[in-house]
C-alpha cells in the first residue's frame, strides 16, 4: 500500500512540477486520484473507502494543486509527498535530501536525527540493545522505489519460477512429492542450496528423505550442505559429495586444483634438512615487487625431469610431483581409474553413481583407418612442376619489352652533332633528342643575314618531321654507297616515273665494283625496301603537305580533310574505290609531365614547364599544334592572366595571305589580318618570341620568380622594389631602351623568321606553323610600326579618350594591347635579359589593364548604353580591330 | 572451335558492356539499370554490385590488380570504384557528354576515359584531383573506343581516326582509315591494332607504320555499337554482329578467314516482353590468357569457351 502509494506521489510530483500546463487539464477533468496514466480511470465507489493512507495523500495532493493552479510552470513550486515544498539540495536532480527528514534549510535548521553518544551509553551497545542497522541511517526517501535501498516484496531465491512450476505440476500429478513429502514442507522449507542443487533439481532430482548413512561421513566440503540439518539433505549431501559439484567461483579451468600447501609444505618438510624458522622477504622488497627468486632455499635435483620416460615412469614422477601439491588432471584422472589400489581417503568420490557400472576395458579406442597405400614408385619429394610456360612467357614478354623500348629510342630522331661556330649561343632544349638540329639551322640563318640577332631555335615539328619522314628512306644508312644508289634509285622512280629495273640501271650506273650478283641482289632489295616504305612515301608527303599550311590560309582549310566535307569526301572515296590504304598522319603530342609518369616513360620533353594544364583544367593547347614553337614556361601565367582569351569569340577567319608574302621582309606588306585566328595563339607566339629574343634567361625563367607574381599581382607601384635588383631593373630597363633598335630591326627579325623558318622546312614552303610565326611577327611588326620608334615602351595601348597625340592610328578604346607588343619591339636586343623583360611586360600589362579598367569605367558612367556596351573587357582579335 | 558454356541472364536490363577482369575468373557488365556488377561468369553468380551512377553504365574496365573499377556512363560520369567495399572512390565530372569507353593504364595509375564530346580525358588516379591530368582534344568527333598499351594511348574515334598517342616519343600518329571508328582493339603483343569502322569491316593496322595489314569482314553492324576484340594469344579476331540472332564472328587473324560464327541462343520468351535490343552482341571481351570469350547480347551475358579446355561446369 504504501509502496504503491509511494510510487504515485512521485509521479505526481514530477508531474506538478515539470509538466505543469498540460497537467493542468487533467486534474481539471479528474481532481480525483490520478492514478492512471493510460486508459479510462477506474471509479472509485467513495471515497471514504479508501484507506486513510490514500485519503490523506488526496487531501496533500488537492492543497498543493489549488495555489499553484493559475501559476505559470516557472512559478510553480515542487512539493513533497506532504505538500510541503522541496528544498532541493542536489545539483540537479533534487533526489537528495539533507539532514533527517530533510531538515537543512527549514526554519528550525538542521536537526541531527537522534544522536546518542555510544561514550556515555556504552551499556546500551555492549547490550546490543540498539542494534544498527543500515536502515537507521537512511531517509525515507532511500527506502522507496528510487532510493537506494528500495523495499519490496519479492520471492525468495528458492522459490523462483522454476522450483514453482515443478511443485504446482508435482501437485497436479496427484501429490507424488517424494516420500513423506506434503508439499507445503517442501514449499515452506527453505534449502539454502546452491547452484548444483538447483540444477540437478531442474534436472528432475529429488530429494529423497533416508537416514543419513550410518559411517557417519562427515565431509567436511559440503559445506553447501543446509544448515537446517534435516535427514531429508543427507542425501543430497552425499551426492554432492561424490559428484564433488562445487560451484565454481573461481575463474579456473575444470578439473583445476590449485597448490596444496599442505602437501608441499610435508613435502620440503620430509625431503629437504635445513628448513629456516622464518621464510619470506625480510626486507628490500616493496609492496609493488615482485619477489626475488628464492636463492638460498634448497632444492634438490630430484624435483626436475630431465626425460621424457614411460607411462611407468611418468607415473611416478606424476606421484614424485604431486609431492609438491600440484597434482596435474592426468594423474588424478589416473588414480580415479585405479579404484582398488588407491585407496585413500577420497574413496566416496571415485565410485560411480549409484546405477552406473563402471566401465572395466579402459579408455574407448579409437577406430584407426591406415594411411592409403603408396603407389610403388612413389618417391616422397616434392619436385615443383617446371613452369617454363609461365617464365618462358615473362622473360619473351620482359624481352619483348626491352625490344620495343630499345626500338622506340632507336625511332626517336638522333641528335646531330653541334655545330662549332662561335657565335651560337646555345638555345634551351625543348625536347630530348632536339639537341642541336635546330642550331645548325639556326646558326646558318644568322650567318646568312648576318644580324646581330639572336635566333630562336625553330619548332622541333618542323625539323623532326623531316627526320621521321627521312627515316623512312634510311635503309642502308651503314652503306653510304650504297645509300646513295637507293636515294638516286627513288628518286629516279618517283620523279621520273622509271620502271623498277631501268630506275636501278640508271642509280647504278656509275657504281663500280659491283659483280652482276651483287646488283641483281642490291635491284631487289631495293624494290622490296621501296614497297615496304611506299605507304609510308605514300603517306609522308601527303602528312607533310597536310601539316603545312600556306600563309594566310584559313584554319578550314587547314586541315581540310579533317573536315566534315573532307571525311565525306574520304568516305564516298573510299567507297568507290574499295578499301583506301589508310594514311598516316604525325604531330607532335606533349604529354604531361604527369602522364609520362604514370605510363613510366621519360618525359620527351623534359625541360618543358611542368605544369602546362592551366588551374581551370583547360586541356594544354598542344595537342592541338598550333603553334608548334618553343613555349615559354610563363605561358601558363599568361594564359591565366589572359584568361577571358578562351571565352573570346572565334575570330573570323584569316584572310588568305599569298605565299610570296613569306619572303617579303618589309612587314608594312603583310597585312595585319594575318593574324592567327585565335587569340591565345597569338599569346604563345609572342612568348615564343619573347624567349626566342632571350634564349639565355629562359632556363631559369622555368620557374617565374616571386617577383614576377609580386608585379603581376601585388602592387602596381613600379618602383616600390626595395629588393638587391630593382637598381639592377632600372639598369637593365635602361639597356633595354639603349638596345632597342626601334622600328627598323622589327624588320629583320620578321625577315630573320620568315628565312630560318623556310629553311628549316624547304620541301613545304606552306608550312603552317612557318605561316604562323610569320604572320604573328608581321602582326608585332604592323602593329608596331605605327608607333613611334624613340618609346616603344612607354605608349600605353589602350589610349585613354582623349588620345595620346602620339598614335596617329587611334584603335578603339576597349582593346587593350596584344601582351606581346613591348617583346616584339625589343627582340632584337641580344643584350637584354628575357626574364625582366618579362617582368616588366607584366608590370606594363598590368597598369593598362588597370588604365583601361578605369577609363572604361568613366565612360560607362559618363555614357551609359555607347558604343562601349561590351560588357566584357576582352583581348578581341586582330583582325576585327584592323576592321574597325 | 567454340562452344556456349554459360549463359547468366543479368537482370540489369540491357547489357551495354562486358568485360573480363584482369585475371580472367570474373566479369564486370554495365547494365541500362544503371548499375556495373561483378559476376562469376561461369557460375552465373552474382558477386556485387556496384550502385552510384545515375543512368546507364556503358564502360566498364578493371585495373590490373583488380582492386579497383572504372566505370563510365549516360550520365557523363567517370567512377572509380573499389571493387571489394563497393564504393565509389572517385567521381569525376568532367565529361561533357556521355563516356563510351575507358581504359586503364597498365599499372592502373591512370584512367583514360573517351566520350562523345570528343575529348579522351586522362586522369590520375593517384591524386585526388578532380580535373583530368590530361584532355585529349584532337578527335572531330565522338571517341567511341580507347587502349592503352604501354605507354601509347590509342583513341578510335567516329571522324575515321585512329589516333596513337606516344608518350614516349611525344607523338601523335592519327590514321585515317575513312570510315568512322566504332571498336578498337590492341592486339595483345602491341604490334598492331584492331579497328571495328562502321563499314562493317575490320581492319588491323600496323603501329608502327600505319599500313593496312589486313581486313576482316563478314558481320554486320548496322550503326550500332559493336565492339570487337583479339582472342589470347593473339590467334583470332572476334567480333559482335548485328546480324540473325546474334552472332559472335571469329576469324583468323593471319589468314584472315572466317573461322566461326556462334549463334547465341535467342531471348527466353519469359524474358521477351524485356524490349532489349536483342539480336545485337554489342559487346565482346577477350579471356586474358585462355581461349574463352564473354559476350553480351540483350539482357544476357555468354561465356564461349574452347571445348578442348572446357571447364568442368556443365553447360546450362
Amino acid at each position: 500500500m504504501s509502496r504503491r502509494s509511494g510510487r504515485l506521489y512521485y509521479e505526481d510530483r514530477h508531474r506538478d512540477s515539470y509538466q505543469g500546463d498540460d497537467n493542468k487539464d487533467d486534474d481539471e477533468e479528474d481532481d480525483d486520484d490520478s492514478d492512471e496514466f493510460l486508459g479510462t480511470p477506474l471509479e472509485l465507489l467513495d471515497d471514504s473507502d479508501d484507506d486513510p493512507a490514500t485519503a490523506a495523500a488526496k487531501q496533500a495532493k488537492r492543497r498543493r494543486q489549488q495555489p499553484q493552479s493559475g501559476l505559470p510552470i516557472h512559478q510553480q513550486r515542487a512539493l513533497d509527498e506532504r505538500g510541503r515544498p522541496v528544498r532541493f539540495h542536489g545539483a540537479f536532480t533534487g533526489g537528495f535530501s539533507a539532514g533527517h527528514f530533510n531538515s537543512v534549510g527549514t526554519v528550525e535548521g538542521f536537526k541531527p536525527g537522534e544522536f546518542r553518544s555510544s561514550r556515555r551509553d556504552r551499556q546500551g551497545d555492549q547490550r546490543g540493545q540498539r542494534e544498527r542497522r543500515p536502515e537507521d541511517f537512511m531517509d525515507a526517501e532511500d527506502l522507496g522505489d528510487f532510493g537506494i535501498a528500495p523495499r519490496e516484496v519479492r520471492a525468495r531465491p528458492e522459490y523462483d519460477g522454476i522450483e514453482m512450476r515443478r511443485l504446482a505440476a508435482a501437485a497436479t500429478v496427484g501429490g507424488r512429492g517424494g516420500a513423506g513429502a506434503d508439499p507445503l514442507a517442501e514449499l515452506l522449507l527453505p534449502s539454502e542450496t546452491g547452484l548444483g542443487d538447483r540444477l540437478l533439481r531442474h534436472l528432475g532430482w529429488r530429494r529423497r528423505r533416508q537416514p543419513r548413512p550410518t559411517t557417519g561421513n562427515e565431509n567436511p566440503d559440503s559445506d553447501d550442505g543446509d544448515g537446517a540439518g534435516d535427514a531429508g539433505d543427507a542425501a543430497a549431501v552425499d551426492l554432492l559429495s561424490k559428484l564433488r559439484l562445487k560451484p565454481g567461483r573461481d575463474t579456473r579451468g575444470l578439473g583445476y586444483s590449485g597448490l596444496d600447501a599442505g602437501r608441499a609444505l610435508s613435502s620440503t618438510t620430509a625431503s629437504s634438512t635445513s628448513v629456516g624458522g622464518m621464510r619470506g622477504q625480510a626486507f628490500g622488497v616493496g609492496a609493488l615487487e615482485s619477489e626475488d627468486a628464492d636463492v638460498f632455499g634448497s632444492d634438490s635435483m630430484a624435483n626436475y625431469d630431465f626425460s621424457i620416460g614411460t607411462e611407468a615412469e611418468e607415473a611416478a614422477l606424476a606421484s614424485r610431483r604431486r609431492n609438491f601439491g600440484w597434482t596435474a588432471p592426468d594423474a588424478k584422472r589416473a588414480s580415479l581409474n585405479d579404484v582398488d589400489d588407491d585407496d585413500d581417503d577420497n574413496d566416496d568420490e571415485d565410485r560411480p553413481l549409484k546405477g552406473f557400472v563402471q566401465r572395466r576395458g579402459g579408455t574407448v579406442r579409437r577406430k584407426a583407418y591406415p594411411p592409403p597405400e603408396l603407389p610403388a614408385g612413389f618417391v616422397p619429394m616434392h619436385r615443383p612442376a617446371p613452369a617454363p610456360d609461365a617464365l618462358d612467357v615473362a622473360l619473351r614478354q620482359m624481352r619483348a619489352e626491352a625490344e620495343e623500348a630499345a626500338e622506340a629510342e632507336a625511332d626517336l630522331p638522333k641528335p646531330p652533332t653541334p655545330p662549332t661556330s662561335s657565335k651560337t649561343i646555345i638555345p634551351p632544349r625543348n625536347s630530348r633528342w632536339d639537341v642541336g638540329a635546330p642550331l645548325d639551322k639556326s646558326n646558318s640563318t644568322s650567318v646568312a643575314s648576318s644580324t646581330a640577332a639572336v635566333v630562336a631555335p625553330a619548332a622541333p615539328a618542323a625539323t623532326s618531321a623531316p627526320l621521321t619522314t627521312a627515316r623512312w628512306h634510311q635503309q642502308f644508312g651503314d652503306d653510304p654507297a650504297k645509300q646513295a644508289r637507293y636515294h638516286s634509285y627513288l628518286r629516279w622512280r618517283t620523279a621520273a616515273g622509271a620502271e623498277h629495273a631501268e630506275a636501278y640501271a640508271k642509280a647504278a650506273d656509275g657504281a663500280e665494283g659491283l659483280t652482276d650478283w651483287e646488283r641483281n641482289l642490291e635491284r631487289d632489295q631495293f624494290a622490296r625496301a621501296a614497297d615496304t616504305t611506299a605507304a609510308a612515301d605514300r603517306s609522308a608527303p601527303t602528312s607533310l603537305s597536310s601539316r603545312f599550311l600556306p600563309a594566310g590560309a584559313s584554319d578550314q582549310q587547314y586541315g581540310a580533310d579533317d573536315s566534315l566535307a573532307g571525311k565525306a569526301a574520304d568516305e564516298a572515296a573510299a567507297d568507290a574505290g574499295g578499301d583506301k590504304p589508310p594514311t598516316r598522319r604525325l604531330s607532335e603530342w606533349r604529354p604531361h609531365a604527369m602522364v609520362c609518369r604514370r605510363l613510366n616513360v621519360p618525359n620527351p620533353y623534359p625541360e618543358e614547364a611542368p605544369a602546362k594544364r592551366d588551374s581551370s583544367g583547360r586541356p594544354s593547347q598542344m595537342s592541338a599544334a598550333v603553334g608548334q614553337a618553343p613555349i615559354a614556361s610563363a605561358q601558363s601565367l599568361f594564359a591565366c592572366l589572359f584568361e577571358d582569351n578562351a571565352n573570346a569569340p572565334a575570330a573570323a577567319p584569316p584572310a588568305p595571305n599569298p605565299i610570296a608574302n613569306v619572303q617579303q621582309p618589309a612587314p608594312a606588306a603583310v597585312p595585319a589580318s594575318d593574324a592567327p585566328a585565335s587569340t591565345q595563339s597569338q599569346t604563345s607566339l609572342a612568348l615564343s618570341v619573347a624567349t626566342a629574343t632571350a634564349p639565355a634567361s629562359v632556363v631559369e625563367a622555368s620557374r617565374p620568380s616571386m617577383d614576377l607574381f609580386r608585379s603581376v599581382f601585388g602592387s602596381d607601384d613600379e618602383n616600390d622594389g626595395d629588393g638587391p635588383d630593382s637598381g639592377d631593373k632600372e639598369g637593365d630597363a635602361d639597356a633595354a631602351d639603349r638596345h632597342d633598335g626601334g622600328s627598323e630591326e622589327r624588320p629583320q627579325l620578321a625577315k630573320a623568321q620568315a628565312s630560318k623558318d623556310t629553311a628549316a622546312a624547304p620541301a613545304a614552303a606552306t608550312e603552317q606553323s612557318t605561316s604562323r610565326m610569320l604572320a604573328a611577327g608581321s602582326l608585332f611588326a604592323h602593329l608596331f610600326e605605327d608607333q613611334p620608334p624613340s618609346e616603344p615602351f612607354r605608349t600605353p595601348a589602350p589610349p585613354p579618350p582623349p588620345p595620346p597625340p602620339l598614335q596617329p592610328p587611334k584603335p578603339q578604346q576597349q582593346q587593350p594591347p596584344p601582351p606581346s607588343k613591348p617583346v616584339a619591339a625589343q627582340s632584337s636586343s641580344a643584350s637584354t635579359d628575357g626574364d625582366r623583360e618579362l617582368r616588366r611586360l607584366e608590370k606594363k600589362l598590368r597598369k593598362e589593364l588597370k588604365k583601361a579598367k578605369k577609363i572604361k569605367k568613366k565612360r560607362k558612367h559618363k555614357q551609359s548604353g555607347s558604343e562601349s556596351d561590351s560588357d566584357s573587357y576582352e583581348f578581341m582579335p586582330v583582325s576585327k580591330k584592323a576592321d574597325k | 572451335p567454340e562452344q556456349l558454356q554459360c549463359r547468366t541472364v543479368c537482370g540489369q536490363g540491357a547489357v551495354r558492356c562486358v568485360r573480363f577482369n584482369a585475371d580472367g575468373n570474373y566479369c564486370l557488365t554495365g547494365g541500362a539499370d544503371k548499375s556495373l556488377k561483378l559476376w562469376n561468369p561461369a557460375k552465373s553468380l552474382l558477386l556485387r554490385s556496384y550502385l552510384g551512377h545515375g543512368q546507364e553504365v556503358l564502360a566498364v574496365a578493371c585495373a590490373c590488380d583488380n582492386a579497383n573499377l572504372a566505370s563510365g556512363g549516360e550520365d557523363k560520369m567517370v567512377a572509380y570504384w573499389d571493387t571489394a567495399s563497393g564504393t565509389a572512390v572517385r567521381k569525376y565530372r568532367s565529361h561533357l557528354a556521355r563516356v563510351g569507353a575507358l581504359d586503364f593504364s597498365p599499372d592502373a595509375t591512370l584512367l583514360a576515359s573517351g566520350s562523345v564530346d570528343c575529348t579522351v580525358r586522362l586522369w590520375d588516379l593517384r591524386s585526388k584531383a578532380q580535373a583530368p591530368v590530361q584532355l585529349l582534344t584532337d578527335a572531330r568527333d565522338s571517341v567511341t573506343a580507347v587502349a592503352v598499351h604501354s605507354w601509347r594511348i590509342y583513341t578510335a574515334s567516329l571522324d575515321g581516326r585512329l589516333r596513337c598517342y606516344d608518350a614516349r616519343k611525344g607523338r601523335l600518329a592519327e590514321d585515317n582509315l575513312c570510315k568512322p571508328l566504332i571498336g578498337l582493339c590492341a592486339t595483345r603483343d602491341g604490334r598492331c591494332i584492331l579497328a571495328s569502322c562502321s563499314d562493317a569491316r575490320l581492319r588491323l593496322i600496323d603501329r608502327d607504320t600505319g599500313d593496312l595489314l589486313a581486313s576482316y569482314s563478314g558481320h554486320s553492324v548496322a550503326d550500332l555499337s559493336v565492339e570487337c576484340d583479339v582472342s589470347a594469344g593473339d590467334s583470332l579476331v572476334l567480333s559482335g554482329s548485328a546480324g540473325g540472332s546474334g552472332e559472335l564472328i571469329c576469324w583468323d587473324l593471319l589468314s584472315g578467314e572466317l573461322r566461326c560464327r556462334l549463334r547465341h541462343p535467342a531471348a527466353e520468351p519469359a524474358r521477351a516482353g524485356v524490349r532489349t535490343q536483342a539480336s545485337v552482341v554489342q559487346s565482346v571481351s577477350a579471356h586474358p590468357k585462355l581461349c574463352r570469350v564473354l559476350t553480351a547480347m540483350g539482357d544476357a551475358v555468354f561465356l564461349w569457351a574452347d571445348p578442348a579446355h572446357a571447364i568442368a561446369d556443365e553447360p546450362q
